[in-house]
């Protein structure tokens, strides 16, 4: 007896839960304007939600925004470390629990991630063209304003910062940098062993894959190619071809390849390789200021370029503050935050102003940002940058890739 | 009535894990009892390769440290040695975490470590990539390593305290009657050893087999253990990749599960022959 009552319990607690499903709960209201929002918003706290695993970026927020947005605007900054994918779990099961006044005002989010917020029904508004900042700072045609990874914005989040895959070797060591995908294979050829890159999923090795996709086929080619294993395989095809030309020249023969990113720069700072790889664009200046790498390290990317991404803010549907969360977001976007988010010293992170549309003095201050030795100027990474794909062929691509060039 | 419900009450958390496999689920949009994620887990090809690869680690790992253990254990009673800095010196190992033993054996046996680092400056290679790779390799030395090195000591610890509470007189006897040492050590002590020895088996194989860090860290990319897969499966945003996770899941608790009562139900089969002719007075 006391079994059944309590199977019937367990299956009714069960049920219970997934009816919960069903409703979705409506976003509590945004602010007005965003004078409006100025003026509520101060003596508030606001919550940033964000991976909290990188110290130059967390020593960013706690020590330049927090202090200077209490000063500026009367808010007190509290940010919380956590994955992106933790997030949208508590997001999700917050949306499913009808909890319409949550515990997060800003999270820090891209790519699929971005993806699923929005088709999930996570994010609040559209909203960006109301933020004071954006509507001055952010040019409304740049591709990253309006895609993020292929997928459509629309309103809903704010580009906080740009990421550059980049090439990193020391010019003491190697007088030629490959600039091209056939340059690579040819340099490879003469030092067997010394170049590979990291397996995907690894995020940079997987950036690495699509960058050799769009040198070989083209970023048009594997753009228009549908959301299908079979489609993107038959478009990629001579990419992976070549990485498997390229597969006998590499560390190991390429039977075997570095399992991350951090394990490729540990080969190359200790000489095994000849160079490394980092979607960080002023990583170089870091390794030097840290005397880590030799102050004859190089920056290169390829002359057609090299993939970049966008990360971005956006607000949950149940922030609680979300007057403050506008005054957070206008506050990052200023070009003060923008040029010390620069600084190789802080976090080394590449601005989403528009520079046509800022002051003298204003392109002043960002072109006095100290960005460290051994990089590349904005200038040239902004015009050799290549957009991201849909986030969707990213995960058929790193499947491919597995299956075609690393089991073969 | 509290005793009663209690059992039921301990496994709520695994039929709520196990709905959540079959398609219930209360965070995304897809519900509805399905077993599609288990077959699409079963019908992987990274999936069989995956179970296979994690069983033959585990097994190997299982085997080599239970010879090696109880090899030790037995040349350590030989030889009396067994007093207590030797007992120390065999619990360091065993006390020290998984993670550390990780961090050592990558620092010494990497292509840029301690040993390559000795061989070059021998004179052996002049290259770090001629250093053979001993992590992140395809035969899992490095992840091999960590575990022998854990659990060769555990095995001889225990399967020590197990020998010395058998009576030497059984070895005498043997020895009287003419047995030579290899014979008294398989034909008298092993059998006597076997119902430690399956016990310690089961503990390093399910170790082996439900490992996450060491395998995570120290292994190739070409195939991966089942917890890795299962790692990589839950980090990746895709909904149906979680319900994937979960199915692994399911599968290594129920691998485990299962060894557990095969192996319980062999050491009772075990003990009984040994209390039915054995220990007679």
């Amino acid at each position: 007896m006391i079994k059944t009552i309590t199977i019937v319990l367990m299956i009714a607690a069960l049920l219970a839960l997934t009816v919960g499903c069903a409703a979705r709960p409506e976003a509590t209201k945004g602010p007005s304007s965003f004078d409006a929002a100025l003026r509520s918003a101060r003596g508030k706290t606001v919550t940033f939600y964000g991976w909290g695993g990188s110290a130059a970026v967390n020593n960013w927020f706690d020590n330049v925004v927090a202090p200077s947005l209490l000063s500026e605007f009367g808010i007190t900054l509290r940010r919380v470390p956590m994955n992106i994918d933790e997030i949208l779990r508590k997001l999700s099961t917050e949306r499913q629990a009808n909890q319409t006044r949550g515990d997060m005002d800003v999270i820090w989010i891209n790519g699929e991630n971005f993806y699923t917020a929005k088709t999930q029904g996570l994010l609040y508004g559209p909203f960006n063209t109301r933020i004071a900042n954006f509507a001055r700072h952010i040019d409304p045609a740049a591709p990253d304003t309006n895609y993020d990874f292929g997928v459509a914005i629309e309103g809903m989040s704010v580009p906080l910062g740009r990421a550059q895959l980049i090439f990193m070797a020391d010019s003491a060591r190697l007088d030629r940098f490959p600039t091209s995908a056939e340059q690579l294979l040819e340099l490879a050829r003469v030092n067997s062993g010394r170049f590979t890159y990291p397996a995907p999923p690894d995020f940079t090795g997987s950036a690495f894959v699509r960058n050799i996709i769009y040198e070989i086929v083209g970023f048009e080619a594997i753009n228009n190619a549908p959301v299908d294993k079979a489609a993107i395989k038959t478009v990629i095809q001579p990419a992976l071809d070549f990485l498997n030309q390229l597969e006998p020249y590499l560390w190991e023969q390429g039977r075997t390849y570095p399992a991350d990113v951090a394990a490729l720069d540990r080969m190359f700072l200790e000489g095994q390789l000849l160079w490394s790889m980092s979607y960080t664009p002023l990583k170089a200046g870091q390794l030097i200021a840290q005397n880590r790498a030799p102050a004859s390290l190089r920056t290169f990317v390829f002359d057609e370029g090299n993939i970049g991404n966008t990360h971005y803010v956006a607000i949950p549907f149940n922030s609680p503050n979300k007057d403050a969360a506008f005054v957070l977001i206008h506050h990052l976007i200023s070009v003060a935050m923008q040029a010390a988010k620069l600084d190789v010293g802080n976090w080394g992170d590449l601005p989403v102003l528009d520079l046509t549309r800022l002051s003298e003095t204003e392109r002043a201050t960002i072109a006095g940002t100290n960005i460290g030795q051994g990089v590349l100027p904005m200038s040239e990474l902004l015009t050799k940058r290549l957009p991201e794909i849909h986030a969707r062929k990213v995960a058929i691509i790193e499947e491919l890739w597995r299956e075609e060039v690393l089991q073969r | 009535m509290k005793a009663a419900s209690k059992p039921y009450l301990l496994a709520a958390p695994l039929v709520l894990f196990l709905t959540l496999t079959f398609g219930l689920s209360f965070g995304y949009e897809i519900s509805g009892l399905t077993l599609r994620h288990f077959l699409a887990v079963l019908w992987n090809r990274d999936f069989v390769v995956s179970l296979v690869a994690t069983l033959s680690v585990a097994a190997v790992a299982t085997l080599v440290s239970n010879v090696g253990g109880a090899a030790l254990a037995f040349a350590m009673l030989k030889a009396r040695v067994g007093g207590e800095w030797v007992r120390h010196i065999l619990q360091l190992p065993v006390i020290m975490p998984h993670l550390v033993v990780t961090v050592v054996v990558f620092h010494i046996f990497a292509q840029t470590g301690v040993l390559a680092r000795l061989t070059w400056w021998l004179g052996f290679i002049d290259d770090p990539n001629q250093f053979p790779l001993m992590v992140f390799d395809h035969f899992a030395i490095g992840i091999m390593l960590v575990y022998l090195y854990k659990q060769i000591p555990f095995v001889a610890m225990v399967c020590f305290d197990s020998l010395r509470g058998i009576s030497h007189r059984f070895g005498d006897v043997g020895e009287n009657l003419g047995a030579t040492p290899w014979q008294v050590a398989t034909r008298v002590y092993l059998p006597l050893l076997k119902p430690t020895l399956m016990a310690t088996a089961l503990i390093t194989f399910a170790f082996a087999f439900g490992a996450f860090e060491v395998p995570f860290l120290l292994g190739t990319p070409l195939w991966r253990t089942l917890p890795v897969e299962a790692y990589l499966l839950h980090i990746n945003i895709d909904p149906d990749a979680q319900a994937r996770s979960m199915a692994i899941n399911v599968i290594i608790s129920a691998i485990s599960l299962g060894l557990a009562l095969v192996y319980s139900s062999a050491l009772r089969v075990v003990s009984h022959v040994r209390h039915s002719d054995g220990e007679r007075p």
